[in-house]
């Protein structure tokens, strides 16, 4: 057994024995929950949505448990709420995924994170939950309670998970604060009605429950089919980009290697998720046009004309009109017509365009084109820093020291070698 | 159903329901209702059949739980503020009483009232809090719905497909119909005790469900116009005749709703006439070119193109096997061909043979001539049908 593997063996171990011990002192401190059945239907759906959290944005994940656990906490009172919710999240740690495949580390990890995080969470509501019969003049206290309360249960969560993830996985990265944020307003949101649903749920009775249920099962199954058909349509683009450029065994990896210059490059700039998504999709669309480029002109060995450059580009550009017609596409098609431009001369372009377009020179320097050969990663950042007005010289840096601190090398291995194939290419050239 | 006969129907529907709304509830009260029917409307809720379905159910569920099953007022409010409903969505939307929904909501919210109206009498204490009136309310609601359905698929949104296929595909409204009610009746039921603060109440999981089915439309919206747009770049680099796969997509799918496909085997169907000839952006390559290639060697490009996409990989298939003959020399027709490789082919030689100046008569023609092996006859007869009811040839 690894040092790590020890480790995360104790920290489960240690994550378990609290969560255990949260429990059996809340259930020595606090009453059972009443009545059971009552109990059992909101652990089940307590757990059924924990278990099936959607993406109700992009990359943005919510469950609607949380809002279960509040309106079950009004339901159960004072009394019983904090145990209440506390053996819900017990029995949510346990996935039937994990139970299958024999997993033990990662159940005993979330007991003691969902445990405490729900106990936390609910102490702080319970000073919000009224003493005797729930009113409706208790309403507002009840949701502002609960959003309160909700946002502390996250936060609590949070730095749970970021703690164990960096003991555990000290190689993995944790999602930006901003995300979190996003996540901290989500789920207060849900919390407060959660609160105003367990009022509900008093003053009117259980009648309110399957109605409740039907909207939230067809939202449920709305952002499932969601999830799923934009999976299909990332999907699909990204299966076209990658046959389409195979069919140019030149160009073969291209793309995919200028996203991938392109996102290394934006993470040093510090680009946001949502704006390193777009830049890297505009990377692996931005050849695209190149499909409809006469082959005379695409495989011409030799520099073009001025006149077949044109004529390239306006080739390009109707395969950009047409991806521009798709709503997703649209500012992609923006950052790679930018990155033309850029190329043609113009002077004010977006710094996406312009890491876009470093990217781009970047490997094609280091990659054999039909008229000339690769040149080494050294000449390739030389030119690059000579074309610093060009591209910006923060891009241009950003774009070197990711490359560096990647430790690969890109073209060829020495000057000798390139000239050798140097030699090659104009040979072909000649007999072509 | 003509304009003018539509602008009838709607004249005495309003001029009924407004006497006998304004006979039975007097005052602002209905006045009231009738702006509300109005201004749900104004606002949509996205639906999976695309056609969209507007807050008026969820509306009608209030009113009629609010006014104890009162099927007058519902009906009533509802045939009133049609025609300003319509004037509204014209005014917002540029569209007239040939939109989508008229009249389908309307005989939806009728059928809704009457039949709560009818059934709720039936019990002699009408409790809101009651399990028995909300199953009432429920089978109310699915009745409306049914409606409102069957209006839609009889004269609404006339295309390609048939009407047994329309309906199925107002049916699959299911969900938002289910959100529309149940939030109303969440409004309604908690109305008495918690006042004001059930509109949020009910707006949440109402908001969820419409975040969730709006996102899917935009998505499905996204993914038909990659799907289209990704189709048109053979057309772009000049390699297919302009149009081509689009018109050919809305003829192979014409043919495949005849021949009995639905659902997903319709939508597969068009997404591989979008794509089928995609392979022929292989033929950039000078190499490949120079060997002639076959119609049966782009369709195996073509598929293997669209196999790169997991998610394609049926639609992939059915372009792989369009070139395959309906039956071989001397042996009975291909029981293992699917009918929309047939549907795909025909679709596609017809439009290729029109587009190159044969009259629509001529190319159908072309494809009798090699019936015997490649083109199914059952299926040009199919194509034929469509072509007559169309007016394209004649009868």
């Amino acid at each position: 057994m690894s040092t790590q593997q020890r480790n995360g063996t104790i920290l489960a171990a240690t994550l378990a024995v609290l969560g255990v011990a949260t429990i059996v002192l809340l259930a020595i401190f606090q009453a059972a929950p009443e009545p059971p059945w009552l109990w059992v239907s909101f652990a089940a759906a307590f757990v059924a949505l924990e278990f099936s959290s959607v993406e109700v944005s992009d990359r943005l994940f919510v469950s609607g448990s949380i809002m279960v656990g509040y309106t079950a906490a009004v339901a159960f009172g004072r009394s019983s709420a904090v145990l209440a919710v506390a053996l819900m999240a017990a029995i949510a740690a346990f996935h039937p995924d994990d139970i299958r495949q024999r997993r033990w580390r990662r159940p005993a990890v979330n007991l003691g994170q969902l445990v405490l995080s729900a106990a936390v969470g609910m102490a702080v509501f319970v000073p919000f939950l009224p003493r005797d019969v729930v009113t409706p003049a208790d309403l507002p206290l009840l949701a502002a309670g609960a959003a309160i309360s909700a946002m502390v249960y996250d936060w609590v969560n949070f730095h749970l998970v970021r703690f164990i993830v960096r003991r555990l996985y000290p190689e993995r990265t944790v999602r930006p604060w901003s995300k979190m944020l996003v996540n901290h307003v989500a789920l207060g949101v849900l919390g407060a009605f959660g609160g105003v649903f367990g009022a509900a749920y008093v003053l009117v009775g259980p009648v309110i429950l399957p109605l409740i249920f039907v909207t939230f099962l067809v939202g449920q199954m709305g952002f499932r089919s969601y999830s799923q058909l934009r999976g299909a349509h990332l999907d699909t683009i990204r299966g076209f980009v990658k046959a389409l450029e195979a069919l140019d065994p030149y160009t073969r990896g291209h793309t995919e290697r200028v996203a991938q210059f392109s996102r290394q490059t934006a993470e040093r700039l510090e680009f946001t998720p949502e704006r390193l998504q777009r830049l890297e999709w505009a990377a692996l669309i931005h050849d695209v046009g190149k499909v409809a480029v006469p082959a005379e002109l695409l495989h011409k060995p030799g520099s073009l004309t001025d006149d077949e450059y044109r004529r390239m580009v306006r080739h390009m550009l109707v395969v950009e009109d047409v991806l521009a017609g798709v709503d997703f596409l649209a500012p992609m098609v923006e950052i790679a017509a930018a990155h033309h431009s850029l190329l043609e001369g113009a002077s004010r372009v977006s710094v996406e365009g312009r890491i876009l377009a470093a990217a781009d020179a970047f490997d094609a320097m280091t990659s054999t084109r039909s008229y000339r050969a690769a040149v080494t990663q050294d000449t390739a950042f030389d030119q690059l820093r000579r074309r610093r007005d060009v591209y910006g010289a923060d891009v241009v840096e950003a774009l070197i020291a990711a490359i560096e601190a990647s430790g690969e090398q890109y073209g060829s291995p020495d000057d000798e070698s390139s000239a050798v194939v140097e030699r090659l290419v104009r040979e072909r050239a000649i007999r072509a | 159903m003509p304009d003018r006969t539509r602008l009838l129907v709607a004249a005495v529907t309003c001029a009924a329901g407004v006497a006998t709304g304004a006979v039975w509830w007097p005052g602002p009260v209905f006045v009231l209702i009738a702006i509300g029917f109005v201004l749900a409307q104004v606002i949509p809720m996205p639906t999976p059949s695309r056609l969209g379905v507007s807050m008026v159910p969820a509306l009608a569920g209030a009113t009629a739980l609010v006014s104890h099953g009162s099927a007058v007022l519902v009906v009533g409010a509802g045939a009133a503020s049609l025609p300003l409903s319509l004037l509204v969505v014209h005014i917002l939307h540029g569209r007239g009483v040939g939109n989508e929904r008229f009249p389908s909501e309307p005989v939806g919210v009728a059928v809704f009232g009457a039949t709560f109206g009818l059934v709720v009498p039936a019990f002699a204490e009408y409790d809101l809090a009651g399990g028995v009136t909300l199953l009432a309310y429920a089978a109310a609601a699915c009745c409306g719905f049914v409606a409102s359905s069957l209006v839609r698929a009889t004269i609404a949104a006339r295309g390609p497909l048939p009407r047994r296929l329309r309906l199925i595909r107002a049916l699959e409204d299911w969900p938002a119909h289910a959100v529309l009610y149940a939030a109303a009746a969440l409004y309604a039921i908690t109305l008495p005790s918690m006042g004001w603060w059930s509109v949020p109440l009910a707006g949440l999981p109402y908001g969820f469900g419409y975040l969730s089915l709006h996102r899917l439309q935009v998505t499905r919206r996204t993914y038909d116009q990659t799907i289209r747009a990704l189709g048109r770049i053979p057309e772009a680099g000049g390699m297919v005749v302009a149009g081509h796969m689009e018109r050919t997509a809305e003829l192979a799918v014409a043919i495949g709703s005849e021949l009995g496909l639905g659902g997903q085997a319709l939508d597969r169907l068009e997404h591989a006439a979008l794509l089928h000839d995609v392979g022929r952006l292989v033929l950039a390559n000078p190499a490949v070119a120079a060997t002639a290639p076959s119609a049966a060697d782009v369709a195996a490009w073509s598929s293997a193109i669209i196999g790169e996409a997991a998610h394609l990989a049926p639609v992939a298939d059915l372009v792989a096997v369009m070139r395959d003959p309906y039956r071989r020399p001397g042996e009975p027709r291909d029981p293992g061909l699917a009918p929309a490789a047939q549907a795909l082919r025909i679709a596609s030689a017809y439009d290729h043979a029109v587009s190159t100046g044969k009259s629509p008569i001529e190319a159908i023609e072309s494809l009798h001539v090699r019936s015997a092996y490649d083109y199914d006859p059952d299926v040009i007869a199919v194509l034929r049908g469509v072509l007559v009811r169309r007016g394209v040839v004649a009868a």
